[in-house]
């Protein structure tokens, strides 16, 4: 089979849907009112760095994704083992963006239906296009990034005539601490969650630019996000942002032009399901390319079906509740998410750094051994 | 409902892992027979509305004693 390839433009789409998933459904942590937007600010300076940790990681193993590098740095054991880490992780991912769709079609649109029906659709979906390869991936998220950026920009034009600046107002009125907490927040879920991206590394082509794709895709839905967020807060105000679920939603039913253009939210809700898809897709294709690398398949394909059926299923009983949701996503997902994102990339930079440093030492020191030998 | 799902899994079974046997794919069919069982113990878990026990509290344990 031949190798798959995909462009820095589609690599650079599918990073953005990724970021962007479901923090169009959620919104972002928003302990800190009116100043979250100045957390989001934090967040995307905070991630540039660690953007730049993945990219570097992407030079020093060009054509190889995080479980061949794993397995060259830390050995074939523990290697296996980090390696059945990041598969659980990208699974329980794929599973809480599902089951966030899953709780946002029960709560709003489709009130009647069981929540695993519409998940069951979208998981279906998600296993197609992972079976028809990354590159099928690539092109679809091309095209449905640009249609998503002309739906976000139209609502966000429409939006205007209902922000209320005041709400803006007073800035930095919180507590630096809860500023601190929602950076935090906002890093982990979901700048850093682009480390599953590093799963399709050996996608991306060796030549081609890792830092580019990874810095400009969380410029970009960093800019996105930080927009949403702004219309959420100019249009709802802090105390009502925090209290709702889908406060995007929410946000956008509320536009109203000349009582003609109203009840748009549907609009809003075809974007959320374009992002989350794409994020869904990725998170599978990153855990059955995982478990092809540690049981050492010939094709990750032999495994999408089932990894899919049991990522949906996961997504079912992954919570009792939408209460339950909102607690980890908010609360523990920054902790739980930590070891993934920075603490487990960070030691394997390091540790490929002294390894290819000592190769680089051992390969200057042979040339010159070898005229005093000869 | 459980009725639908064993039939469901018999056909998946025919197309999925039985297909990568007759392609030759030994270690290929043999992941897939291993995730296909837990694949359908839980669809059946599921479709009896059995309580499946989920792995959210004990990471909420876990990160509740960090802090």
């Amino acid at each position: 089979m031949s190798k798959e390839i995909i462009p820095a433009g589609q690599s650079i789409s599918i990073a953005v849907l990724f970021i962007t998933g479901a923090s169009l459904f959620l919104g972002t942590s928003s302990q800190s009112g009116n100043s979250s937007w100045i957390a989001q600010c934090l967040a995307i300076l905070l991630a540039l760095p660690l953007m730049l940790v993945y990219a570097r990681l992407h030079v020093l193993f060009p054509g190889k994704d995080l479980y061949d590098m794993l397995i060259e740095v830390f050995g074939s054991i523990l290697g296996r083992m980090l390696c059945c880490l990041y598969i659980w992780y990208a699974l329980h991912l794929g599973a809480l963006v599902l089951r966030n769709f899953g709780e946002f079609s029960k709560t709003v649109a489709l009130t009647a239906t069981p929540m695993l029906a519409p998940m069951l659709m979208i998981g279906l979906l998600c296993m197609w296009v992972v079976h028809a390869g990354i590159e099928v991936l690539g092109r679809s998220a091309k095209f449905l990034l640009l249609f998503s950026l002309i739906v976000i920009v139209i609502l966000q034009l429409l939006s205007v005539p209902k922000f209320e600046y005041h709400h803006l107002k007073p800035l930095l009125h919180t507590r630096f601490n809860l500023i601190l907490a929602d950076t935090a927040g906002s890093f982990t879920f979901p700048f850093a969650e682009i480390v599953v991206f590093l799963g399709a590394f050996s996608a991306i082509p060796a030549k081609g630019s890792a830092k580019r794709v990874l810095v400009s895709s969380t410029l970009i839905a960093g800019g996105i996000i930080i927009m949403i967020t702004l219309r959420n807060l100019l249009m709802l105000g802090p105390d009502i942002l925090s209290s709702l679920y889908f406060p995007s939603y929410v946000a956008v039913s509320r536009i109203n032009i000349g009582d003609f253009v109203t009840r748009i939210e549907g609009s809003a809700a075809i974007v959320f399901v374009t992002a989350l898809f794409v994020k869904v897709s990725l998170c599978l294709y990153v855990t059955c390319n995982g478990v092809a690398k540690v049981f050492k398949l010939g094709s990750y394909r032999s495994v999408v079906l089932q990894m899919g059926l049991i990522m949906i299923y996961l997504s079912d009983f992954i919570y009792s509740n939408i209460m339950e949701m909102e607690e980890f996503a908010y609360h523990i997902y920054k902790v739980y998410a930590l070891p993934f994102e920075v603490v487990i990339p960070v030691v394997l930079w390091l540790t490929a750094e002294l390894l290819a440093r000592r190769r680089n030492s051992r390969h200057k020191a042979l040339p010159e051994q070898q005229p005093e030998g000869s | 409902m459980v009725i639908y799902v064993v039939f469901i899994y018999a056909l998946i079974a025919v197309i999925d892992p039985y297909g990568l046997r007759k392609k030759g794919m030994k270690r290929d069919f043999m992941v897939c027979c291993a995730l296909y069982l837990i694949s359908f113990a839980l669809a059946f878990a599921l479709s009896m509305h059995w309580e499946i026990p989920s792995p959210s509290p004990l990471f909420v344990d876990w990160v509740k004693k960090l802090y």
